[in-house]
């Protein structure tokens, strides 16, 4: 098993009228090349998770084991793992700091200690896959450029260190209806065509639904469900309970079906539901007539 | 190591201390300082000692706070008091090597370790009781007369006031930021000194600037609600004076006079 979570807990400000749980008895598998949708509110505890996943968090207890090796032990490469586990923090342009997008770029490559060649090489990939334009983009300050083009550099350089998988912390977080799907479109991308294993951290179920093989839901620093899409909208009760909701399209299905309309409730685009529901109008309509 | 910080700290409780007014607090901590500088004896060493064990216990905040907040501190304590103690010419009680320890020195030594620590550890008591908002209020209401005279309390207690309310913010930046950088592979914690400090640059580039950008935006919401200044402000929270703040400046000025008597007396 590539990632593997095992009866993890995480306690902050151990000892103090402040100790909170963060996470509690989390056990979680990851395969390689899954689309993982991970989503929970605010202070369910998934941004602590997903730190635990290349050590930037130790746990209280439990294990994180990746590709085999028991993260949490003492005496582990960290830079090793960092360089397996990419991980895209929320509001990633915040952590921009180079005079050009090249050097920013660059940092990560360098810090695995890259020769000049490979780094360049790497940095054109990686520009090219957040659709930036290398040769015009690459001399420019990273400070002077839109709000959604610095989302696209500081995800660039993550990218850039080749991560087996990659972690993004809502990476659509304050971002207009455009920015958000072409950052979306470009992870999809990224997980189609290099067939890298990605894990999404989001609270827009409308955004996962469309992406994610599987969904992982927490509460209160617990796995609350973990299955497919289509699974996980099946249990509108216990998504609305938690504080989530359901999908427009699902939601929309379940209005129908609680004003009598037999429609199926599994659906999750719109083509499928718009499929669906004129199938039930023209049923409607024969048995009237 | 952030974590550690604890400027500002407050320990929640509802203890007799807790519930004094900030301004108590502040002029009785300002009057026990006189009375620790103003004591010079055994006697009078002892009965402060006393005294100030009684207002540590009476806050209910667990002793190892204290000591956290004495460990900083540790090394200035040993090097004062081991000067005191080798440096006082006296009545020779032991020789090592070419360190002479004196009977006076002793004294000392122990007496000015005294002082130190029970000046820390009873204005640990304030911090540690009080929150930094209700503190900058007492300030304010303390410095208010001499507004006249051209002091500008309120604006020096909203300055404290933002600049405290800040830092578990900055702190907590710093840590995310940390992390971030981290996570591409940065390492903060190997290397000699000059390649420390250039491992801080991706660290402080982005601190620094999201510093200006949070005190741009609070100074734009604070316009946009027409903040102007300490003119006409109503309190959500006033101050109240009660017989328990009475209770407590009475014990304390009486303490102070304890205090001149056993110097006076000895």
């Amino acid at each position: 098993m590539p990632i593997e979570i095992k009866d993890l807990y995480h306690t902050y400000q151990v000892g103090t009228p402040y100790e909170t749980h963060s996470l509690q008895e989390v056990n979680l598998a990851i395969e390689e090349g899954e689309f993982i949708g991970l989503i929970g509110h605010t202070g369910s505890g998934k941004s602590t998770l997903v730190q635990h996943l290349n050590g930037l968090l130790k746990p209280s207890r439990g294990q994180i084991i990746i590709d085999g090796v028991d993260i949490s032990q003492k005496g582990i490469k960290l830079k090793e793992i960092r360089k397996k586990v990419g991980l895209v923090f929320q509001y990633p342009e915040h952590q921009l700091f180079e005079e050009t997008v090249l050097k920013d770029v660059s940092f990560g490559p360098q810090n695995l200690g890259l020769s000049t060649s490979e780094i360049d090489k790497r940095v054109r990939a990686a520009l090219e896959v957040v659709n930036l334009d290398y040769m015009e983009i690459k001399d420019q300050s990273p400070f002077n450029l839109s709000g959604g083009q610095k989302r696209r550099v500081a995800i660039a350089g993550v990218l850039a260190m080749e991560p087996k998988y990659l972690v993004l912390d809502e990476p659509t977080a304050g971002l207009d209806p455009r920015g958000r799907d072409e950052i979306l479109a470009q992870i999809k991308e990224l997980h189609r065509k290099l067939k890298i294993t990605i894990i999404l951290v989001s609270h827009s179920m409308d955004d996962v639904a469309k992406m994610a093989d599987r969904l992982v839901v927490m509460h209160d620093g617990k796995v609350e469900l973990n299955g497919t899409p289509r699974e996980i909208f099946q249990k509108p009760e216990i998504l609305k309970a938690i504080g989530l909701g359901v999908p427009t399209v699902s939601a929309l299905l379940y209005s129908l079906k609680a004003k009598g309309y037999e429609v199926r409730t599994d659906l999750l685009n719109m083509e499928e539901a718009k499929a669906e529901i004129i199938k039930i109008l023209r049923m409607g309509m024969r048995e009237n007539a | 190591m952030l974590k550690d910080i604890t400027i500002g700290q407050y320990i929640p409780g509802d203890s007799l201390i807790h519930r004094l007014d900030p301004r108590t607090k502040i002029l009785t901590v300002i009057i026990y300082m006189t009375a620790l500088f103003i004591i010079n004896n055994a006697i009078g060493y002892y009965f402060i000692l006393l005294f100030s064990l009684n207002i540590i216990l009476l806050s209910r905040v667990p002793i190892k706070y204290y000591l956290k907040g004495l460990k900083p501190l540790l090394i200035i304590i040993i090097l004062t008091v081991s000067l005191h103690i080798f440096m006082t010419p006296g009545t020779v009680v032991a020789e090592i090597g070419p360190l002479v320890v004196t009977r006076e020195g002793l004294k000392q030594g122990i007496f000015m370790g005294t002082r130190l620590i029970l000046l820390v550890t009873v204005t640990s008591v304030l911090t540690l009781t009080t929150t930094p908002m209700t503190l900058t209020d007492g300030i304010e209401r303390l410095l208010n007369p001499f507004k006249r005279i051209g002091v500008p309390a309120h604006e020096l207690a909203m300055m404290m006031t933002i600049a405290l309310r800040f830092i578990p913010t900055l702190i907590e930046e710093t840590d995310k930021i940390m992390k971030a950088q981290m996570a591409r592979g940065a390492d903060f914690e190997s290397g000699n000194i000059i390649q420390r400090a250039k491992a801080l640059i991706p660290l402080l580039v982005p601190l620094f600037l999201g510093a200006f950008r949070r005190a741009d935006e609070l100074a734009m919401a604070m316009e946009a609600r027409c903040y102007r200044g300490g003119e006409n402000r109503t309190r959500m929270k006033q101050l109240m004076y009660t017989s328990l703040d009475t209770g407590a400046m009475f014990v304390t000025i009486v303490f102070l006079g304890f205090s001149i008597y056993t110097r006076v007396a000895a």
